[in-house]
């Protein structure tokens, strides 16, 4: 039985590597930065230098175009259904397997991950054989909003679930027990002392599926029907525009998606950020 | 006690619904006529070339971002260097894209008047719609997972490791090969199973920049929207249900490598 | 090995951890460097190892200047708090380390790992993995690697910290033993003034990055160069208005030279000694160690106003002190 729990502290690495030290941290940055650069930042420099080439007004009418609207509309409405249905049945779930034991619970728990597996074409068709016009249980919502709600249901459930696990694995039963003994119902004791120290992986899980959920397009091009100012969502929209030969206008409408997605990340780096600085006091 | 098992019934309700129904019904609908068609569907050419493709795309994207991810992870977690957070936001940024948007960029950039594309063109070499686009795709989509799995080990380990091997006269390559790698090796792994099954599963990129040339430019993924479009439903059941045990082959993976990642 | 630390300081930032520290180690001796938490013992340590690099100053191994060597070319066997144990290899991996890098023949490996887990008392545990063994049995198998490659030097940093006290207590002797059976020169570092009396043959007390006062434990003791060695190598307290140590008061029923009137507050029995809590008239309180037999003579109550006094054949000196037998002040 050791006396500390303390790990193994960090001794200034940059000290045991002064000898080349420098100069090979420059070249692994320089290596790093060049791939990345390559791989991701110039195409997305590409993206936005193309969206904001014929000017700002012509930005502002691919953007303002009535189809693009109401697909921007629909997804983030969409989006935001998502959310909230992950959050409620993501934190259910991580609870149900965090605090319940029943047989087939490791199953169960690896089953969560199917969605991060499967391509996203294959859980489209998938939907589609099971509530769509020849579902065995009569269920055909194909070709209406509900089942892109359903569809992204299917993609963004790992998230909540995911990040909500490990705090409630974390989480100190003790601090339940206390408030149980100065006498706190259940229910106070999961609002009040549960739910707060959830609340940071349930909304870090929540922006993760939001940020998903705004992009998906897979699952959604077999079942949605995407059907122009109706059941079409944004990245449906901005694959039409490209294939009608609009790539400009595709572009605008793609930078805002875009710009959701660095908003996103930089919720998600704030959350972070936040919750380490809470733990650290 | 009853709560508890409520709360069971609606965790569990909802998954079925949402998750096990449906990938019950792949494997149901795509046997459901024998195994005639399905045989057909898999060995007609396109469909061969398609899988082909498929596994070139992921058999160069994988190591290439694998060597990415282990770099990477060495240096944000090992070194001091300004613009770490810069370097952070463009490696998660592959994660919250829409592939969609993705693929326009890659088509923007590669396209015939595009800063790349106008030089590669000049040169004669092909990469919109045709497999460098595709290979490209794939990898941008298939950036982060190395990166992410392996930096927060990285940062639990700590180098107290490498300096003890440091005091036991290991220079610094042999640190790196002995000690560094080894401690994060089930972090690349499942790093490395979560990129092949990223690559695997592409559309939305792929969608934008392959051309969708049957029998030459279409991936597994691109096989299974063509023959869907073409009413070919046993078709596109044969190709998804060959994804479909890939993904359950991935999941155990997963699950078999998930607790040995911490250590 | 000897070692010759020369004006090494080091800062971190704006904290200062070594100020112009000079000592000088002899081959083949057991010595402590003590200090609190945050006096530079362990920075100093590392740099010997050279894990880190002092701002001025040197570092001298066997006369030879190792400043700027890295540490795999020293020739130090270093034990870490944490053990640092590789926890990807077997015991006898781990053991066999610095030998399996310097390319030694399989046999000659096989030999000297089995001599070595010998010498630790872990012969059994050859095959297993780090994390199937205590904490007591990681820094047995962190010491026999580092012992591995017959450093000429041993290092430990605070190498019984993170230990159980009955572990840390079989350790500090068991420390000891290997010493005298291998020879090597040892330097660690502790906060555990017991520890380093206990174990060494010369004692490094530290603070604030500065060396207050290098000798054998009993010279600590007896003769304190500092007010502060004098408090941190074995207690002392403040009777009246000058320092001295709980067992050298005395306490009698009547008042006498420099004798102070204190109220016996709190008797504990602590087997052989027992410790008696006082208060002064002023308000200050302070703890005097007496032998089971003193107390009884006495046959102290609670509540007893007594008088104590340090007897002048007793009394801790700071050193130097032209006269013998007066308190300090």
């Amino acid at each position: 039985m050791e006396a500390s729990a303390a790990r193994a502290p960090h001794f200034r690495p940059r000290e045991a590597a002064r000898a080349g030290g420098r100069a090979s941290t420059a070249i692994s940055v320089g290596i790093i930065s060049t791939f990345l650069t390559v791989v991701v930042v110039l195409p997305i420099a590409a993206l936005v230098w193309e969206s904001h080439k014929s000017g700002a007004h012509a930005f502002w009418q691919a953007v303002s175009n009535p189809l693009a609207v109401s697909a921007l509309k629909l997804t983030f409405g969409a989006a935001f259904v998502v959310v909230i249905v992950n959050i409620v049945f993501g934190t259910v779930t991580a609870w149900v397997l965090v605090r319940d034991d029943f047989p087939g619970r490791s199953v169960v728990n690896a089953v969560i991950d199917l969605p991060f597996a499967l391509p996203t074409i294959v859980a489209g068709l998938t939907l589609l054989a099971l509530y769509g016009p020849r579902s065995p249980i009569g269920i055909d919502v194909a070709y209406t909003r509900t089942a892109i709600v359903l569809a992204l249901c299917f993609v963004t459930l790992p998230f909540v679930v995911r990040t909500v696990q490990p705090v409630l694995l974390e989480l100190d039963t003790e601090m339940e027990e206390a408030a149980r003994s100065l006498g706190a119902r259940q229910t106070t004791v999961f609002r009040r002392i549960v739910l707060p120290n959830l609340l940071p992986g349930i909304l870090s899980g929540a922006v993760l599926a939001l940020a998903r959920a705004l992009g998906e397009i897979g699952s959604l091009v077999l079942i949605a029907g995407n059907i122009p100012g109706h059941t079409q969502v944004v990245s449906v929209y901005v694959l039409n525009q490209i294939e009608s030969g609009d790539p400009s206008g595709a572009a605008a409408v793609a930078v805002v998606l875009l710009g959701a997605s660095f908003v996103l990340l930089l919720a998600v780096g704030a959350l972070r950020f936040f919750v380490t600085r809470y733990e650290r006091g | 006690m009853a709560k508890r098992l409520g709360l069971r019934a609606v965790a569990l309700g909802y998954l079925l619904v949402v998750l096990l129904a449906p990938l019950v019904m792949i494997f149901y609908r795509t046997f459901e006529n024998g195994l005639k068609p399905v045989w057909e569907a898999l060995s007609d050419p396109n469909t061969v070339h398609a899988f082909e493709i498929t596994l070139i795309a992921t058999a160069i994207a994988v190591p290439v971002n694998t060597v990415f991810g282990v770099l990477c992870a060495l240096a944000i977690v090992r070194r001091r260097f300004r613009g770490k957070g810069l370097l952070n936001a463009f490696i998660d940024l592959p994660l919250a894209l829409s592939p969609v948007v993705v693929g326009l960029a890659l088509f923007l950039l590669y396209g015939r008047t595009g800063w790349f594309g106008s030089w590669f063109t000049a040169h004669g070499i092909q990469v919109l719609f045709a497999l460098p686009a595709i290979v490209l795709a794939t990898i941008f989509v298939s950036v982060p997972f190395v990166a992410r799995e392996v930096i927060p080990t990285l940062r639990e380990l700590g180098n107290e490791q490498e300096q003890a091997a440091a005091t036991l006269g290991a220079t610094r390559w042999q640190r790196f090969w002995r000690i560094t790698l080894p401690s994060i090796r089930w972090a690349v792994i499942y790093g490395v199973v979560l990129t092949t099954a990223r690559c695997l599963g592409e559309y939305g990129a792929v969608a934008v920049v392959s051309g969708r040339v049957e029998g030459q430019t279409e991936t597994a993924t691109l096989r299974v929207e063509g023959y869907t479009l073409n009413f070919n439903t046993s078709g596109a059941y044969a190709v998804s249900v060959v994804l479909a045990a890939t993904a359950v082959f991935v999941l155990v993976l997963m699950t078999l490598i998930k607790p040995r990642e911490a250590v | 090995m000897s070692i010759e630390i020369r004006n090494v300081s080091k800062r971190f930032g704006s904290f200062v951890a070594l100020d112009e520290v000079s000592l000088e180690i002899p081959q083949g001796s057991l010595t402590a460097v003590l200090g609190p938490s945050g006096s530079g013992k362990s920075t100093l340590l590392r740099i010997v190892a050279g894990l880190e690099r002092p701002d001025s100053g040197k570092v001298l191994l066997s006369g030879e200047n190792a400043t700027g060597i890295a540490p795999q070319r020293r020739d130090v066997g270093f034990v870490f708090q944490h053990y640092a144990a590789f926890k990807h290899m077997t015991v006898r991996d781990n053991v066999a380390f610095a030998l399996t890098i310097r390319k030694r023949p399989k046999q000659e490996i096989r030999e000297r790992v089995d001599e070595l887990l010998t010498l630790v008392q872990l012969q059994g545990f050859a095959d297993r993995y780090p994390s199937r063994l205590s904490g007591g049995q990681r820094q047995r198998m962190a010491l026999a690697r580092a012992l591995a490659a017959k450093p000429r030097v041993l290092l430990l940093d605070e190498p019984f910290g993170a230990l159980d006290a009955r572990v840390r207590a079989e350790l500090r002797d068991w420390l000891r033993r290997l010493h005298e059976e291998v020879h090597v020169t040892t330097v660690f570092v502790t906060h555990d003034q017991e520890e380093a009396m206990e174990v060494a043959d010369r004692v490094a007390v530290m603070d604030h990055g500065r060396l207050e006062q290098v000798g054998a434990p009993a010279e600590l003791y007896d003769a304190p160069a500092s007010e502060f060695v004098l408090r941190f190598v074995g207690d002392a307290v403040r009777l009246g208005s000058s320092l001295v140590r709980p067992h050298e008061i005395v306490l009698r029923r009547w008042p006498g030279d420099a004798a102070v009137e204190v109220e016996v507050e709190r008797i504990a029995i602590l087997g052989a000694d027992a410790r008696v809590d006082l208060v002064e008239g002023s308000g200050e309180r302070l703890t005097a160690r007496l032998r089971r037999e003193e107390l009884d003579d006495l046959e102290l109550v609670r509540g007893e106003i007594v008088w104590a006094s340090a007897e002048p054949f007793h009394q801790a000196r700071l050193a130097g002190d032209p006269e013998a037998g007066e308190p300090v002040g």
